[in-house]
């Protein structure tokens, strides 16, 4: 039974990242670390992004550069909490489900 | 000029019915359809009726286009719709209308099919969201969701191993 750590490690173990997620209109990756950052890539159409604990329901904006890689800081939540990032609203939003996972200390 | 007298044949004349005794021929024959079709019409739809199954009541309305369709989508809408939004779905659900009993409808129905329909595509991200979901907002008089917490991770742990 593979670990959280070892889940994170494979996960980054080619390129120095995580495995991409998305589709039209955003990108991202679907692991994370608690307290770190993901580069989000969205639409010309864009300008933010936001960030949800999808157990919790608590959302926050974040500002983005339209159709550029933009830094955005990850929650510092506990490992194992899953995340959405999405653009959009209603039910046509774009959404990347990315999980939170805990480095060993 | 002259003129001269030309004989025209007339048609023998047919057998043709008195008008009246027509007219309460057709009304006989448009009575007797009416009063069969009608009967035929009756047994087939109460036949129907009886073997459909049950129909959903109407959702109330909740004066709120988007909770509406939500609530359409959770326990109206195909299977397969809801599986294409249950992402904006779930995250509407939970970060907007939380206390909302209709909304859990759908997670039962996500959840529902995601364990007894193997064959279906779905996304590691969508389980993982329903697992959290359920462990961390389901109501403690809605029992069945948490039962189906293990086959979830089961599905979960299926989709994570690598093909």
């Amino acid at each position: 039974m593979t670990s959280a750590t070892d889940r994170l490690r494979e996960a980054r173990a080619i390129d120095g990242s995580a495995p991409q997620g998305g589709g039209e209109g955003i990108r991202t990756v679907t692991v994370a670390s608690p307290g770190g950052s993901v580069m989000v890539n969205v639409g010309p159409n864009e300008s933010s992004v936001t960030i949800a604990n999808a157990t919790t329901g608590a959302s926050v904006t974040i500002p983005v550069a339209p159709g550029k890689d933009t830094q955005i800081p990850i929650p510092n939540v506990p490992g194992g909490t899953v995340l959405t990032i999405s653009i959009g609203v209603g039910t046509t939003a774009r959404i990347i489900v990315v999980q939170v996972i805990a480095p060993s200390p | 000029m002259r003129i001269a007298p030309v004989y025209v044949i007339a048609p023998l004349a047919g057998k043709t019915l008195p008008t009246r005794r027509a007219f309460l021929l057709a009304s006989g024959t448009f009575l007797a359809g009416t009063v069969v079709g009608g009967a035929c019409g009756y047994s087939l739809g109460a036949a129907r009726a009886g073997a459909a199954p049950q129909q959903e009541p109407e959702l109330p309305s909740s004066n709120d286009v988007e909770l509406d369709e939500l609530r359409r989508l959770a326990v109206k809408a195909p299977i397969d719709e809801l599986f294409e939004k249950a992402l904006p779905f779930l995250h509407i659900r939970v970060s907007t209308y939380k206390n909302d009993e209709i909304l859990w409808r759908g997670v039962d129905r996500l959840s529902k099919e995601i364990i007894e329909n193997p064959g279906r595509r779905v996304d590691l991200g969508l389980v993982l969201v329903l697992i959290g979901q359920i462990e961390g907002t389901a109501r403690p008089e809605n029992p069945s969701l948490r039962d189906r917490v293990p086959a979830l991770r089961l599905r979960r742990d299926e989709l994570r191993r690598p093909r």
